[in-house]
C-alpha cells in the first residue's frame, strides 16, 4: 500500500464524515422537535398503576374509560405491584394474591404487621400503609380439547388425581369415574409455579396447601413430565387446542374470548357440578378475588378516591364482564357496599 | 493539557463498565445471600443437584444442573447453527455480492435484529414447533424450536460484524492472493477470513452472549420444565426463562423460589464471565496459529490440541514438499503434466463455485426466514394501521387501540438511549483500542464489557428498577428507562466500535504520529473518521435492540396511558411493551393489533437503517484501502 495518497484522503474523509454525522444529528433533532411539539401538555393529574398481569386488562379498561386523570398502567406481577406501592413508585398496586408479611420484609418492615387477610396493622418503614380493595373476581376455568367427550365434568378428587403427584393417573381411563375415557396419556398444559393462578388452583384441590403437613404436591414437581408449565396463557390455550388428550386451567377470560376453540369442564367440590361462567359464580367453587392496594384510604377529593369510586360504581363495574371477569356485586354485595361507603366517608 | 483531559474522560467512560457490573452484582448478591440463608437450601445441592423444584412445598429442590443444561443446550445449539450460516452470509456479502445486492441485503439482515423477541417466540411456538412435532415427534415445548428461531435472531449480529471485519481487510491482500493464482473462493477463505478472524470471533462471542441472555423466546417456546439431557426435542428450562417467570410472577418475596432466581442470575453472570475468558483465549490461540505466548501447561487441553494440530500440519507440509521434490527429480515431466494441472484447476474452480453457492444459500436462508416472518406479520397487521391507530387517544378495546403515546415514548426512549450510550460506547472503544496500555486493568475491563453483553435483559430490568428507579429515585420514568436501555446496549456499541477501530490500518496511525500529530489528534482526525461505517453499524444494531426490547423496561414502562411523556421524569409507554401485553391478551383480536404495532416498529427501524445506509455508503465509497 502506498502511503502518500492516504493522508489527503483521510483529511477529505474527515470533513465529509462530519457532514454525514451532522445530517444524522439534524434528523434526530428534527424527530425530537416534531414529537415534542405534537405532545400537548397534560394538565390532568397523573397516576401510576402497576402489578398483577391478571388484573392488568381490567386496569387498562378502567384507565381508558376514566377521564379525570392520566393513568399509566403496567404489569410485572403481584409482587412487583405491592412492592412498587410500598416504595412509593405506584399510586395503585394490583395484586391477584393477598399481601404477605414477606412483602413488608422486602422493604425492611416486620412481617408480623401483615394480617392473614392481606391487610396491615401499621404502616411500613417506607411510610406507606397499604389498604386492600377488592375490585372484581376471576373465575378459574378448567379446559380441555374440543374433541374431549369424556371429561365434561370433574370433581375435586378427580382433579386431584390428574393434577397432583399423589398416585396420579397416567391414562385418562385411570381417573376414577371416567370409565368411558380412552386409554391415552393425560397431558397437562397449565400456568407455571410463579403464577398466582397456579397457587390458587392447588390451594383449592390439595388439602393444607402451603402448610407444613401439605397432603400432596403439584404434578409439576414430580418427574413424570406430564405437567407442561407456561407463563403465557395464550400458549396454554394453543397447546390445548392442538392436543386431543390435553387438560389445563387458566382465568375465565381466556375461555371467554376463545369460545368454540376449547371446552370448559364443569367443576364440583363433591357432586354439585357447576359450569364456569360469569353468571354462575356464586355457586362455582373456584373464584378468586382481585385486589388493588392503595396507601391508606384516599381522602375524598383525592384523585385516587375518585378513581376507586369510579371502579366500584355501577358504571365501572359494568366493564368487568366485558373483560372476562366477574362483577364484585355478584359475589359479595355487602363488601361492595362497605367499600363504597368507606370511600364516601373518607 | 486538553489531551490529558480527553484521555481522562475516555478512561472514565470505559470505567463505567465497572460501575454497571457492580450494580448488577449488588442487585444479584443481595438476593443470593438470603437464598443461601434459607433453611430449605443446601449450597451443595444448588451446585450439584440435578433437580430444580423450587416451589414444591413438600420437598423443594434447588439443583442448578437442569438449568445449566438448558442454557448450554440452547445457546450452544444456536451458535452452532448461527455461526456457519452467519459467517457464510457475511462472506458472500463481503466478497461475492454485487454492490446492489449488498446495499439491499445488509439492512434487510439488520432488520432481523429489531424484531421484538416476543415475535420470534410466538413464531417458534406457532410455526416451527408444529413442524418438529409432526416430523420428529418433538414435545409441544421443545428446545429445538427455540434454537431454530434464535439462530435467526443472533444472525444479524454475526453477519453485520463479520461482514464489516471482512470488508475492512485491505484490498491489496486480496489482490496479492489473486495474483498468485488463487481463485476468488480460495482468497476469501484463506486470506480474507483469517485476516478478519478477530472481527468474526467478536461477532460470534456477541452472538453467543445474546443467545445465553435471551429470555423471551426460551420462556415461550422451550417451556418451563427443567429437564436434563441433550435431547433438543424435549422441553428445557433455561436460567433466563426461570428468572423471567419468577420476576414477573405472583410468588411473594422472601421465599426461596424467588431468591433462587437471584442466585441463578449470579451464577449465570459468573458463567458468562468464564465462557468469555475461555472464548477469548481460544481466539488468541487461533489468531497466533496455536503458538502460545508462554509454554503450554500440562493441563491446558485446548492449547495442547492446537499445538498438536499445528505440529501435524507442519509435518504434513514437509512430507508434501519432499514428495514433490522427489517426483520432480524422478520424472520432471509427469509432475508438470499439463492435463493434470488443468484438471486440478478445473476442480479448484468447481470447489470455488460450490463454496460461493453455499455462502449464498446461507444468505438466502436468512432472507427466506425474514420474509416468512415479515409476510405473516404484514398480512396480520397491515389493515390495522389507520390514522386513528397512529395518532388517536387509546381506548381499551382492540378496535379503539392507538399506539400514539407509545410511539412518542419509544422514539423519545431511543433518542435518549442514543445520547447516553453512543458517546460513552465509542469513547470506551477508543480508549481501549487507541489509548489504553495493555494492563491487567484494561483486560479486566474488556472482559467485563464482553460479559455485560451476555447479561439477560430481564436482569437489566431488575437492575434498572433497583438502581435508577429506587436508589437514584428517578421513579418509573423516561429517564430511568433510557438509562437502563443504555446500560444494556453499551457492550454492543463498545465491542463493534472496537472492531471498527481495529480495522483501520495501523499505517494510518503511524503516518499521523510520524507527522507529529498527538495521540488524540490521530484518533480524532484519522482513525475515527475511517471507522465510522463500523461504528454506525454497531450503534444501529444496538439501538434496534433497544427499541425492540421488552424485558429491561418491563418494571419501568407502562402498557397503557392516554398521555404522552413531556419530561424526563414522566412515566411512559413503549411499543414493545404494548406488543408484549397485546400478544398475551386473551382477546385474539389484540394479536392483530400487536402485528400492526410490530409493523410500525419495523418502519421506524427501516428509517433508522436508511440513515445508516446513507452514511455507510458515502464513507465506504471513499475508502481507498
Amino acid at each position: 500500500m502506498s502511503h502518500f495518497p492516504i493522508a489527503p484522503s483521510g483529511v477529505k474523509m474527515k470533513t465529509k464524515g462530519k457532514l454525514g454525522m451532522a445530517g444524522f444529528a439534524v434528523l434526530i433533532v428534527a424527530v425530537v422537535v416534531i414529537t415534542g411539539c405534537i405532545g400537548e401538555g397534560g394538565d390532568k393529574p397523573t397516576m401510576v398503576q402497576t402489578g398483577s398481569s391478571t388484573v392488568l386488562p381490567l386496569a387498562i379498561a378502567w384507565a381508558a374509560e376514566f377521564d379525570d386523570a392520566d393513568i399509566t398502567v403496567s404489569g410485572g406481577g403481584s409482587s412487583h405491584g405491592i412492592n412498587a406501592l410500598l416504595n412509593g413508585e405506584a399510586d395503585l398496586g394490583d395484586a391477584s394474591r393477598l399481601m404477605k408479611g414477606s412483602d413488608y420484609e422486602k422493604v425492611g418492615g416486620s412481617p408480623d404487621l401483615v394480617k392473614a387477610d392481606g391487610t396491615a396493622t401499621a404502616a411500613s418503614p417506607t411510610g406507606v400503609w397499604p389498604y386492600k380493595w377488592v375490585v372484581a373476581y376471576d373465575v378459574l376455568t378448567v379446559v380441555v380439547n374440543n374433541d374431549n367427550d369424556w371429561s365434561a365434568r370433574l370433581n375435586y378428587s378427580q382433579l386431584y388425581q390428574i393434577f397432583t403427584d399423589d398416585s396420579p393417573a397416567v391414562y385418562w381411563d385411570e381417573v376414577d369415574g371416567l370409565t368411558d375415557a380412552p386409554h391415552e396419556k393425560i397431558e397437562i398444559y397449565a400456568p407455571d409455579a410463579a403464577s398466582g393462578t397456579y397457587d390458587y388452583f392447588f390451594d383449592e384441590i390439595i388439602p393444607r396447601w402451603g402448610k407444613d403437613d401439605q397432603h400432596a404436591d403439584a404434578r409439576l414437581n414430580s418427574n413424570d413430565n406430564v405437567y407442561n408449565p407456561s407463563a403465557d396463557d395464550n400458549v396454554i390455550l394453543n397447546a390445548i387446542k392442538s392436543n386431543k388428550y390435553a387438560i389445563g386451567f387458566f382465568g375465565f377470560a381466556y375461555y371467554n374470548e376463545n369460545q368454540g376453540s376449547i371446552r370448559t369442564v364443569e367443576i364440583a367440590e363433591e357432586d354439585e357440578y357447576v359450569t364456569p361462567s360469569l353468571a354462575t359464580v356464586a355457586d362455582y367453587p373456584m373464584a378468586r378475588p382481585l385486589h388493588i392496594y392503595t396507601d391508606g384510604v384516599p381522602k375524598s377529593g383525592d384523585i385516587r378516591n375518585t378513581y376507586l369510586s369510579y371502579i366500584l360504581s355501577e358504571e365501572g363495574q359494568s366493564i368487568v364482564p366485558e373483560v372476562g371477569y366477574v362483577k364484585l356485586g355478584l359475589v359479595d354485595q355487602p363488601l361492595l357496599n362497605e367499600q363504597r361507603t368507606k370511600l364516601e366517608n373518607a | 493539557m486538553p489531551e490529558r483531559i480527553v484521555i481522562a474522560v475516555l478512561f472514565m467512560a470505559s470505567s463505567l463498565a465497572v460501575l454497571v457490573s457492580a450494580a448488577i452484582l449488588y442487585t444479584l448478591i443481595e438476593g443470593t445471600c438470603s437464598f443461601f440463608a434459607h433453611p430449605d437450601v443446601d449450597a451443595l445441592d444448588f451446585f450439584f443437584g440435578s433437580q430444580w423444584l423450587p416451589t414444591s412445598h413438600k420437598d423443594p429442590r434447588f439443583g442448578i444442573l437442569p438449568l445449566l443444561n438448558g442454557t448450554l443446550l440452547i445457546a450452544g445449539g444456536t451458535i452452532l447453527l448461527a455461526g456457519p450460516i452467519g459467517i457464510g452470509a457475511a462472506l458472500y456479502l463481503s466478497e461475492f455480492a454485487g454492490i446492489k445486492v449488498r446495499a439491499i441485503m445488509k439492512p434487510v439482515i439488520e432488520l432481523l435484529a429489531g424484531i421484538p423477541s416476543i415475535v420470534y417466540g410466538f413464531f417458534a411456538i406457532i410455526v416451527i414447533s408444529p413442524i418438529l412435532q409432526d416430523h420428529l415427534d418433538a414435545d409441544y415445548f421443545n428446545a429445538a424450536s427455540a434454537i431454530v428461531v434464535m439462530t435467526f435472531m443472533v444472525l444479524p449480529i454475526v453477519v453485520s460484524i463479520s461482514d464489516d471485519a471482512m470488508k475492512a481487510v485491505p484490498r491489496h491482500m486480496r489482490e496479492a492472493s489473486l495474483a498468485m493464482g488463487a481463485t476468488r473462493w480460495e482468497t476469501s477463505l484463506k486470506v480474507v477470513v483469517p485476516a478478519a478472524s478477530s472481527g468474526i470471533a467478536a461477532s460470534l462471542m456477541l452472538g453467543l452472549a445474546r443467545a445465553i441472555g435471551e429470555t423471551m423466546v426460551v420462556a415461550l417456546a422451550a417451556g418451563q420444565k427443567a429437564n436434563v439431557g441433550l435431547n433438543p426435542l424435549q422441553s428445557v428450562l433455561t436460567m433466563t426463562g426461570l428468572i423471567a417467570s419468577v420476576a414477573t410472577g405472583d410468588i411473594p418475596p422472601g421465599t426461596a423460589a424467588v431468591e433462587g432466581a437471584f442466585a441463578v442470575g449470579l451464577y449465570l453472570f459468573v458463567l458468562t464471565f468464564i465462557i468469555n475468558r475461555i472464548a477469548r483465549r481460544i481466539v488468541l490461540r487461533i489468531k497466533n496459529g496455536g503458538r502460545a505466548r508462554r509454554s503450554i501447561s500440562k493441563f491446558n487441553l485446548i492449547g495442547r490440541l492446537l499445538k498438536e494440530r499445528n505440529r501435524r500440519k507442519i509435518a504434513r507440509m514437509i512430507r508434501e514438499k519432499e514428495r514433490r521434490d522427489k517426483a520432480r527429480k524422478e520424472n520432471r515431466h509427469s509432475y508438470f503434466d499439463e492435463e493434470r494441472q488443468m484438471r486440478r484447476l478445473r476442480w479448484r474452480h468447481i470447489i470455488g463455485k460450490l463454496g460461493v453457492g453455499m455462502t449464498m444459500s446461507s444468505l438466502v436462508l436468512a432472507v427466506i426466514f425474514l420474509m416468512i416472518l415479515l409476510v405473516r406479520t404484514f398480512l396480520q397487521g397491515y389493515s390495522g394501521i389507520t390514522w386513528n391507530f397512529l395518532t388517536g387517544v387509546p381506548g381499551w378495546r382492540p378496535e379503539d387501540a392507538s399506539i400514539y403515546p407509545a410511539l412518542v415514548g419509544s422514539v423519545s426512549l431511543m433518542v435518549l438511549t442514543m445520547i447516553m450510550a453512543v458517546p460513552v460506547g465509542i469513547g470506551t472503544a477508543v480508549y481501549f483500542n487507541e489509548i489504553a496500555p495493555d494492563t491487567g486493568y484494561t483486560r479486566f475491563l474488556r472482559n467485563l464489557i464482553q460479559n455485560l453483553a451476555g447479561v439477560p435483559s430481564i436482569v437489566f430490568g431488575l437492575v434498572g428498577l433497583a438502581i435508577f428507579v429506587r436508589m437514584f429515585e428517578f421513579g418509573p420514568s423516561l429517564l430511568a428507562g433510557s438509562l437502563t436501555l443504555a446500560l444494556m446496549v453499551l457492550p454492543i456499541i463498545v465491542v463493534s466500535s472496537e472492531e471498527a477501530l481495529r480495522s483501520v490500518p495501523i499505517s494510518f496511525r503511524e503516518a499521523a504520529r510520524g507527522m507529529g500529530a498527538t495521540r488524540w489528534q490521530t484518533v480524532r482526525h484519522h482513525v475515527l473518521p475511517n471507522a465510522v461505517p463500523g461504528i454506525i453499524t454497531g450503534s444501529i444494531l444496538a439501538l434496534s435492540r433497544a427499541i425492540g426490547e421488552t424485558a429491561p423496561i418491563l418494571f419501568i414502562g407502562g402498557m397503557f396511558s392516554k398521555a404522552v411523556p413531556n419530561e424526563l421524569s414522566d412515566s411512559f409507554v413503549a411499543l414493545p411493551l404494548l406488543i408484549f401485553n397485546w400478544s398475551t391478551d386473551a382477546n385474539q383480536d389484540f394479536v392483530e393489533v400487536a402485528a400492526s404495532t410490530i409493523l410500525v416498529l419495523l418502519g421506524i427501524l427501516l428509517a433508522m437503517n436508511a440513515v445508516a445506509i446513507f452514511i455507510r455508503y458515502r464513507s465506504q465509497a471513499r475508502r481507498r484501502w
